[in-house]
C-alpha cells in the first residue's frame, strides 16, 4: 500500500512537472544575455541612481516585464532600447546615442583629456 | 611667447566654454518630464474596469472627450494628498479617467470606497502594461488626451488647484475648442 502511494505520488509529480515546463516560456543562454545586459544598461525612471536590475519600483518592475516579453518575442536589443527611449527619452540609457545634442557628452572627456595630456607635457618639456 | 599665447588662449576659452555650460545646466529643470510621445494615438489597450472586473475599457472609449487619464494607486501616499483635488475637479465638470497603477484591485475599490471616487471610468492595470506604453515614471501622473485620442500634455506629480489651473486647464481649454 505504501509502494503503490508512493508511486501515485511520483506519477503525479512527474505529470505536474512537466505541465510547468511546457508551459513556461524561458530563455535561451543568448537571449538570457541580451536580458541581463539591457537590466544593467537601463536607468530605473523611478530610482534614477539604479539600474533596472537593481530597482524594485513598480515602474521598474512593469519595464523588466516588457524587455523580458520583447527577448522571448525574438526582438533585438536595438528594438528594445528604441521601444524604451521612445516612451521615456534617452534619459532611460546609460548609454545614451550619439546625435548632436549628446556630442558634447561623448567627446568632451576626450577633448579635456588631450588637452591634459598635452599641458602635461608642455609643463614637462618646460622643466626638462 | 606666441605657443604660449596660443595655449593660453585655449585655456581660456576652454574655461569659458565650462561656464556658458555650467549656466546651461543650472536652467534646466530636471523634474521636468517631457511627453515623448506628445501628439501620438494613445496606445491600443484593453483592461478591466475597476468596478467591472468582466467590463474591458478600450483606447476607444477615450474619444469624442477630452480627457484627464490620471495614474494613481492606493499604495501611493502622494496619491492620497491630491484625492481632495480630484474629487473637486469632478465636481467642476473635469472628466478624469483613473487608471490604478500595478494596484490590487480590491485594496483600490476599498480607497475609493472609503474617500470618495473622483474617476468617470476607473482602468484597473494590475501589471502596470498602459504606464509603461505612455512612458509612465510614477504615480501619480496625469496625462491630457484630445477628442481624437492624441496624447497631448503630461504632468508628473501630484495635482493641486493651483497646478491644475496653472498647468493643465490652459489644455483643456484649448483642446475643447
Amino acid at each position: 500500500m505504501d509502494k503503490c502511494f508512493k508511486a501515485v505520488i511520483i506519477f503525479f509529480v512527474i505529470v505536474f512537472s512537466s505541465i510547468s515546463l511546457l508551459n513556461a516560456q524561458t530563455m535561451t543562454e543568448k537571449q538570457q544575455q541580451v536580458y541581463d545586459k539591457l537590466l544593467f544598461e537601463l536607468r530605473c525612471v523611478t530610482c534614477a541612481n539604479q539600474n533596472l536590475a537593481e530597482s524594485q519600483a513598480p515602474a521598474a518592475l512593469s519595464m523588466k516585464y516588457a524587455v523580458a516579453q520583447w527577448v522571448l518575442e525574438g526582438k533585438t536589443e536595438a528594438q528594445i532600447r528604441h521601444a524604451l527611449t521612445a516612451r521615456y527619452g534617452d534619459y532611460i540609457s546609460y548609454r545614451p546615442p550619439l546625435k548632436s545634442s549628446t556630442y558634447f557628452l561623448w567627446w568632451a572627456p576626450i577633448f579635456f583629456s588631450l588637452f591634459a595630456v598635452l599641458a602635461f607635457y608642455r609643463i614637462v618639456r618646460r622643466k626638462c | 611667447m606666441a605657443k604660449k599665447n596660443g595655449l593660453a588662449l585655449i585655456a581660456i576659452g576652454t574655461f569659458c566654454l565650462l561656464v556658458v555650460l555650467f549656466v546651461r545646466a543650472l536652467s534646466i529643470n530636471p523634474h521636468a518630464l517631457p511627453l515623448e510621445r506628445k501628439g501620438a494615438l494613445m496606445p491600443t489597450f484593453a483592461l478591466s474596469n475597476l468596478w467591472q472586473e468582466h467590463t474591458l475599457v478600450t483606447q476607444q472609449d477615450l474619444l469624442n472627450k477630452v480627457v484627464l487619464l490620471h495614474f494613481w494607486a492606493s499604495w501611493c501616499g502622494v496619491c492620497h494628498k491630491e484625492h481632495e483635488t480630484l474629487l473637486t475637479l469632478k465636481d467642476t465638470g473635469v472628466y478624469i479617467v483613473g487608471v490604478s497603477y500595478r494596484d490590487d484591485p480590491k485594496a483600490a475599490k476599498k480607497w475609493l470606497s472609503t474617500k470618495g471616487d473622483p474617476f468617470t471610468i476607473n482602468i484597473s492595470d494590475v501589471n502596470g502594461q498602459l504606464g509603461m506604453e505612455l512612458g509612465v515614471y510614477g504615480t501619480p501622473e496625469t496625462y491630457v488626451i484630445d477628442k481624437n485620442g492624441h496624447l497631448q500634455h503630461r504632468f508628473v506629480g501630484p495635482l493641486t488647484l493651483s497646478s491644475y489651473r496653472k498647468e493643465i486647464e490652459p489644455w483643456i481649454n484649448a483642446l475643447k475648442q
